[in-house]
């Protein structure tokens, strides 16, 4: 029996190192395929779901919500992040510059960023997710309303109106 | 209940819609939940305060009771307090700024520090103002008149600003074309339980001052009250008190009557040559009367050298005087009854010695003033000299030391609410 269990292991272990090497292929919703790494591809907690579940490996996997430019970008990071180790302090101190150049770089297209924070959602890869997110949050900082409004491209839309719906608010609840 | 539901089905419409979605445009095409997770990670409650009054959308998804939660759990609660510092022109030069300034008492975090400086002020900007009252988060401001040099013209009732620091929200309550020429004794905000705060949400007092209608060289206090669209007005002034009252008549003159303290829910103003005769107005009831202090308090009566004090810790009403340049602590004993004198400490002596202190000048020719006084401490100048210093009430020591005593005039406690009540209406229910 712990010979047989060890051997089951040993096989998954195998398996596993196997499947860290397998190719994997995204496609874009304009058609265009990007072939990643499974390590790459498995940052995405949707497509590490659909690998595990048996899915469709070697057909590749269709994503209808993700463009080729913003699925180029994702793909980026998840090889970055996928690909490469994490274990020593030079490592990790690679991986965060990677991340504060890749970010600053998307910050300059707010609507890239919006794409990007999407398609993240979207793939559910946390770490993307995350710096994206705390990326518009930061901008909110230190600004006014007003100034909020501007760096949006919000529209002023608080009327007194919009004081009657509160109050009514507050009667019917 | 049926908020909830409606909110719940907007929601759900909003995020399926944005399934099909490709084209991201701008922050408003990204749906509520991931609105949701980038407003989670505003560094403070400040700043989030001022993203909730960007637009309609916004504010619906912070207001959102499970955000609140989450965002409180995740950076706890933030609060600004500090002092808003005004400069009396009788005692100092204005500042760059204006006639008031903002003491942070806890570090602002970044983007705060340019809401309390009010540059968000209508008509020029936060120059145009001054600072009135400060309550529940709220400022009361009056629009400065132009100084023809009388003390007087400085006393007529003007445009008032009612605004909120933190969200840079405003309100103008402009002053009826009827009134422009009246006398104005004092503004308040009232800080009662009728109103909960807020831009929308507030009720202001001005306290006019008018010929007696039957009595030959008499005046008479008259009182206004406006309330907010929140707290059941319509935006217009309304008369409380415009006819004589029995027993509370005033001199004529207008520079004999002089606001000399708040306290325990009172507003009080000394009179002038009336063997201490003191108006009252009573803040809950908004009814106005004429106390009268005893001579062992009152006497001998300047307006700078009295001052009303409450709202300390005990609860108890104190006077503040400065009687033959002893600064002198009355308090009244429990149940409203007699007044004894409970501290006492000459400012010649206990200012011996501090820098700037001229020896052969100062104390010499009459009484020093009280230019501010609280529960903490009273704010104190010889007569000869603009030279500040406070007493601090608890121990009667002096010092020159504080940040307190660059600031000649009265000072306001500011604190925010927790948070602001357009967004505390949609989270009660």
């Amino acid at each position: 029996m712990a010979t047989g269990s060890g051997a089951a292991a040993a096989a998954a272990d195998a398996e596993e190192k196997e499947s860290g090497s397998r190719m994997i292929t995204l496609t874009s919703n304009e058609g265009k395929a990007f072939v990643v790494t499974e390590a790459s591809a498995r940052q995405s907690a949707t497509i590490r779901s659909m690998v595990d579940d048996g899915g469709c490996v070697d057909k590749g996997f269709p994503l209808p919500n993700v463009d080729s430019k913003t699925l180029a970008r994702v793909i980026q990071y998840c090889d970055e992040h996928g690909n490469k180790e994490a274990h020593t302090v030079d490592e990790r101190a690679a991986l965060a510059k990677f991340d504060k150049d890749f970010i600053a770089e998307l910050d300059a297209d707010k609507a890239f960023l919006y794409d990007v924070t999407m398609a993240a959602n979207y793939l559910h890869i946390q770490g993307l997710f995350a710096l994206t997110t705390q990326c518009i949050a930061d901008t909110i900082k230190g600004k006014t309303p007003e100034e909020i409004r501007t760096a949006f491209g919000i529209e002023y839309d608080l009327t007194a109106q919009d004081e009657e719906e509160i109050k009514e608010e507050d009667t019917h609840a | 209940m049926a908020r909830g539901r409606r909110r719940r089905r907007r929601q759900r419409r909003k995020r399926a819609s944005t399934k099909q979605l490709t084209a991201v445009v701008t922050v408003q095409d990204v749906p509520d939940h991931v609105l949701e997770m980038i407003l989670l990670r505003v560094h403070s409650s400040a700043c989030l305060v001022r993203a909730a009054a960007s637009c309609r959308r916004w504010r619906r998804v912070v207001a959102d009771a499970a955000f609140l939660h989450s965002f409180r759990t995740l950076h706890g609660a933030h609060r600004v307090a500090g002092v808003y510092h005004t400069v009396d022109p009788a005692y100092g030069r204005p500042l760059p700024s204006g006639n008031f300034v903002f003491v942070p008492s806890t570090p602002l975090a970044a983007g705060d520090s340019c809401c309390f400086a009010l540059d968000f002020l209508p008509y020029g900007g936060r120059g145009s103002w001054e600072l009135l009252d400060c309550r529940r988060g709220l400022l009361l401001l009056s629009k400065k008149r132009p100084r023809f040099g009388g003390v007087a013209t400085s006393r007529r009732f003007t445009d008032l600003v009612v605004c909120e620091p933190l969200t840079r929200r405003y309100q103008v309550i402009p002053c009826p074309a009827n009134l422009k020429f009246f006398m104005c004794l004092g503004v308040f905000l009232l800080d009662d339980d009728a109103a909960t705060g807020g831009v929308s949400n507030f009720r202001v007092i001005a306290v006019l001052f008018d010929h007696h209608r039957w009595l030959d060289y008499r005046g008479m206090p008259m009182s206004m009250m406006f309330s907010s669209s929140g707290s059941g007005g319509d935006g217009t002034w309304q008369v409380v008190q415009w006819e004589t009252i029995e027993d509370a008549d005033l001199p004529d003159w207008i520079e004999h009557i002089t606001f000399v303290g708040r306290a325990n829910g009172r507003i009080y103003w000394g009179i002038e040559n009336e063997d201490g005769a003191t108006l009252v107005l009573d803040e809950s009831t908004t009814e106005f009367s004429i106390t009268m202090f005893p001579e062992n308090v009152w006497a001998p009566y300047d307006k700078y050298t009295f001052r009303v004090i409450g709202d300390g810790d005990d609860g108890a009403l104190r006077v503040v005087r400065v009687i033959n340049n002893d600064l002198k602590v009355f308090t009244q004993l429990a149940g409203g009854g007699e007044w004894v004198l409970e501290k006492t400490v000459s400012l010649p002596e206990a200012t011996r010695g501090l820098p700037g202190r001229e020896e052969g000048l100062f104390f010499q020719h009459g009484e020093a003033m009280i230019v501010a006084a609280n529960a903490a401490y009273v704010l104190v100048t010889p007569r000869e000299k603009a030279w500040m210093f406070s007493v601090e009430l608890g121990t009667m020591e002096v010092e020159r030391e504080h940040d307190r005593n660059w600031y000649p005039g009265a000072a306001y406690q500011y604190e925010s609410l927790p948070w602001p009540p357009a967004l505390q209406v949609c989270t009660d229910g």
